[in-house]
């Protein structure tokens, strides 16, 4: 494959994703940073679960094995996630003093700690696509495609390119509806999170069967549809319902820094 | 189907977990080798530059989908094809496109599938008939004999595909087929790039090319003299050592000329072994000829050497050699039973020398296990054979060929990579009938003692040469070499004679550098065997010889020195013995400015012109090999390419996803904003 072909999938698995960053995040240091570092927690923590697995890899190629697989990677992201919310609890307290410290500063608003939230879950995605997507695309750089025999309606890097479509949209809006359930204490809004997302790990399975990425793929994609309305419902929710004397605290952007 | 399984197991798990991101190390290397099937340094046809032009195959890389031709003599072959064909067919194929320059231009290369075909052989009906010592050259030795070999195929490569490349290879074919070539189709990349053209005087002076050649070997039984030289006539005792087939690397030759090799080896081990060499009164000479299956190079060269009083056959003269026995294609003699049947070819008539004498020793010298016959006198004469040189330039020599086959060659594999079976048993009564028409030759008079010959040690030794020399395992890692040399490669030898980059000062140097693998291996066995007893005294390098500092005495050699393995375990033993090495190369090459002490060079020769054509032989091939890229040329890669105007499909899918995502967000971000003025 070409470079036309090279930046045709770089830009459906990671066009919304840019898109995002490009609307809310590129004016605002602040969350450039928390990205980066999210990003850094992100990569050192796959890196870190991938020794659970050292000593099974390589997995049996059926089902139940894949399963399990899923499970343990699943439940240790989102175990993570956990640990995301107890940091970014820490970082709104961090946040609030030293706006309380600034003058002409408000507290943190509700707005701000959804941008907070998106901003970890767009680290998480992005971490995810550049790990296990971007790391192999310049392979298709050459002159060759390939087909699997079990998806031969579209090449394996389009295929791969939807699958991390879905997942960059599932991991970016999971985070901001994920921390807004722990934060309101709403326990079937935060669960389904973890059930969504092994929800799409396991649907990834039906990839075994023949043409079964015709069937996985356009569901994969409604998951990470169905996870940014959801956030966006939330949002929308969230802005008339928010006290109306709360004081809008911008985050610093680079603008205003200089 | 596995493959595919485990490949989106791979997918599935790296895309979704971080924890599976270990075996994503190894992942892309995995996902390299499935796009693509990489196979370097492969079996294919490459570019010999002659006298008078070149042949075989040269290409830059070419891809190109593939195609298979079940019939390859009638299939309709589409533009920009890479076509895939039986190796049955192969020669059919290769004379269709020769035939036609319409298919040149649509055939952008060839792979050929190994097959099993009843025959398979790239040599000529009569291979090498401008060096008979006769008119017929229409005879047909060789039945199967085609000219593929020699098809200039120019600038279309041709590729053997071996192992899963040649399954993958035939599966994507079929499924292009299927598909009708339409959407992503399979296509192979083929890249035979080779340096030189023209032809070999050309290629000589630009340097883009080298000489085919190698060192022929000979030994003597019993040994010279100290003086060097004494008037015993001669019985030269000849067979070839390698041979060749349209993929030269896949050369085996195991009958053609391996068989008569091993046979005439052990032959000399039965005769060293006995106790009257020393009593002969004539002496017995063992020669294996390298590149015998290019115009005869090895023994013109040596008969060139002899001429001009070289080094290398110091201590011989032509007029010494009285007589002749080549032992040719001898392994498949033998029928189920073990019972082999030989026959004896010869040239009758003057002014070709009488081979009475030889024949009747032969046909006294078989056995209930080897019946020797007279070859048929409706023959023109002898069969395509060393001997042709030697009576071009000696027609006195009495000499003989003892074959496997009467009227034509039995073997249907002549020349080709599948001339792979022999039997022991027949080597082995090669072997004794040799052995013992040889002892009764060279010991003379009527009263012969009988030489003691075990066939189960003869046996043992044909088979231990056969491993040696004829087998992928053990190869040249086997117990016999490991006692005489130390091999640059362990494994099976190349068969093909190969290029010869440079000779060193003295052509008896037997450093690594200079002498491959079987000539070391082919000079030790002779001059171990064909001894007469170990140097005695303190001349006899107590604790070992070396090539260096502990070289033997004049006279001795040193037999057994493993220079890899060094120190005293490598060293060798001072044998009372003569062995030499004769370099194998045409006569029209020779070294630039050698004399001068310049760096060697290969350049045109004009020395042996007169002597060539006193003796009248034909013009000298002039073999070479193009030179070319190093880094795994020839090479070939199969892989799936992307159907027309589906990466710009792509590319508009990722704009829109990208324009359509901006959009929404910038949308998201107003009504928001809007959401957020009204509370």
């Amino acid at each position: 494959m070409a470079f036309p072909g090279f930046l045709g999938c770089a830009l459906i698995a990671g066009g919304p994703g840019l898109a995002i960053f490009w609307t809310f995040f590129r004016r605002k240091a602040f969350l450039l940073l928390l990205i980066l570092a999210c990003a850094f927690c992100w990569l050192v923590g796959l890196l870190l679960t991938s020794l659970l697995f050292r000593g099974f890899v390589p997995l049996e190629s059926h089902a139940g094995a894949l399963a399990a697989a899923l499970l343990v990677g699943v439940a240790v992201q989102e175990a993570m996630r956990l640990w995301c919310w107890a940091l970014h609890r820490k970082l709104l307290v961090a946040l609030g003093q030293v706006a309380e410290n600034m003058e002409g500063a408000g507290r943190i608003s509700r707005e701000d700690e959804q941008l907070l939230a998106l901003a970890q879950g767009w680290a998480h995605g992005a971490t995810h696509s550049l790990f296990f997507y971007y790391s192999w695309l310049p392979l298709f750089l050459g002159e060759a495609t390939l087909y699997l025999d079990a998806c031969p309606k579209m090449s394996y890097f389009l295929a791969g390119a939807l699958i991390t479509l879905a997942f960059n949209l599932l991991h970016t809006f999971s985070m901001m509806i994920a921390f807004d359930g722990l934060r309101e204490g709403k326990r079937q809004r935060w669960a389904a999170v973890p059930i969504a997302h092994l929800a799409a790990a396991l649907l990834t399975l039906v990839n075994l069967r023949p043409n079964g990425c015709l069937g996985s793929i356009p569901l994969l994609l409604l998951l990470g549809l169905a996870s940014a309305a959801a956030a966006a419902h939330i949002c929308w929710h969230n802005a008339v319902t928010e006290r109306a004397e709360a004081s809008h605290m911008a985050l610093p952007t680079s603008e205003t820094n200089s | 189907m596995n493959q595919s399984r485990s490949l989106i197991t791979i997918c599935i798990l790296s895309v979704l977990q971080g924890a599976i991101s270990h075996s994503g190390i190894n992942r892309n290397a995995d996902l390299q080798r499935k796009i693509y099937l990489d196979v370097k340094n492969a079996p294919a046809c490459v570019r010999l530059l002659n006298a008078t032009g070149s042949v075989g195959c040269a290409s830059e890389p070419v891809s190109a989908p593939l195609l298979f031709l079940s019939n390859a003599a009638s299939n309709p072959v589409p533009d920009d094809s890479m076509v895939l064909v039986p190796e049955e067919q192969q020669a059919v194929f290769l004379q269709r496109l020769q035939a036609s320059s319409a298919m040149q231009k649509r055939v952008k290369g060839v792979l050929v599938l190994p097959g099993s075909p009843a025959s398979l052989t790239y040599a000529d009906r009569f291979p090498l008939a401008p060096y008979a010592p006769y008119a017929a050259s229409d005879y047909a030795w060789n039945r199967n004999g085609t000219i593929v070999s020699m098809l200039g195929i120019g600038t279309i490569p041709v590729f053997l595909l071996e192992g899963d490349a040649a399954a993958q290879a035939q599966q994507h074919a079929e499924e292009n087929a299927l598909k009708g070539f339409r959407g992503p189709v399979h296509v192979a990349e083929l890249d035979a790039t080779m340096w030189a053209a023209g032809n070999a005087s050309a290629c000589i002076t630009q340097g883009t090319c080298l000489p085919l050649g190698g060192h022929s070997v000979w030994a003597a039984l019993p040994p010279l003299p100290a003086s060097g030289k004494d008037n015993r006539p001669i019985i030269l005792v000849a067979a070839g050592v390698d041979s060749m087939a349209f993929f030269h690397d896949r050369t085996k030759g195991a009958d053609a000329p391996l068989s008569g090799l091993v046979a005439m080896l052990a032959a000399a081990e039965a005769l060293g072994n006995s106790s009257y060499a020393d009593v002969y009164r004539k002496r017995i000479v063992f020669a294996a000829f390298s590149g015998e299956p290019w115009g005869y190079m090895g023994s013109k060269r040596f008969l060139w050497e002899l001429h001009s009083g070289e080094n290398s056959t110091r201590g011989l003269s032509l007029n010494q050699i009285e007589q002749m026995v080549e032992v040719g294609q001898v392994g498949r003699a033998a029928d189920e039973v073990g019972q082999s049947a030989f026959y004896l070819h010869f040239q009758r008539g003057a002014p070709f020398g009488a081979a009475d004498d030889l024949v009747e020793a032969f046909l006294r010298a078989g056995d209930d296990k080897a019946e020797i016959s007279e070859a048929s006198g409706h023959n023109p004469g002898i069969p395509p054979s060393s001997l042709m040189s030697f009576l071009r330039v000696k027609p006195g020599i009495a000499g003989v060929v003892l074959e496997e086959f009467n009227t034509h060659f039995i073997n249907p594999f002549y020349h080709s990579r599948l001339d792979i079976n022999i039997s022991i048993e027949a080597v082995t009564s090669a072997a004794i009938v040799l052995a013992r028409a040889l002892h009764e030759t060279a010991y003379g008079g009527s009263e012969v003692p009988l030489l003691k010959v075990t066939r189960t040690a003869v046996h043992a030794t044909v088979a231990a040469l056969v491993e040696c020399l004829l087998m992928r395992e053990p190869g040249l890692g086997c117990q016999l070499a490991d006692r005489l040399i130390s091999p640059v490669s362990r494994g099976e030898p190349m068969h093909y004679i190969s290029t010869l980059p440079f000779l060193g000062q003295d052509s008896q140097d037997p450093s690594l550098a200079l002498k491959k693998d079987v000539e070391r291996f082919l000079w030790n066995f002779l001059a171990s065997r064909t001894a007469s007893g170990p140097v005695g005294g303190s001349s006899g390098k107590q604790g070992g010889c070396d090539f260096s500092s502990r070289r033997c005495a004049e006279g001795a050699v040193c037999v057994g020195y493993r220079a890899l393995i060094g120190g005293s375990a490598g060293r060798g033993r001072c044998l009372l013995s003569t062995a030499r090495y004769v370099p194998s190369y045409s006569t029209r090459f020779g070294c630039k400015d050698c004399e001068k002490g310049e760096l060697f060079q290969w350049a045109l020769s004009n020395r042996s012109i007169e002597w060539e054509a006193t003796t009248a032989w034909p013009p000298d091939p002039m073999w070479t090999e193009s030179n070319w890229p190093p880094g795994g040329v020839p090479q070939y890669r199969l892989y799936q390419r992307e159907a027309e105007g589906a990466e710009n499909r792509l590319l508009m899918g990722g704009v829109i996803v990208l324009l359509l995502s901006a959009a929404a967000t910038t949308v998201a971000q107003a009504v928001y904003a809007q959401r957020l003025k009204q509370r």
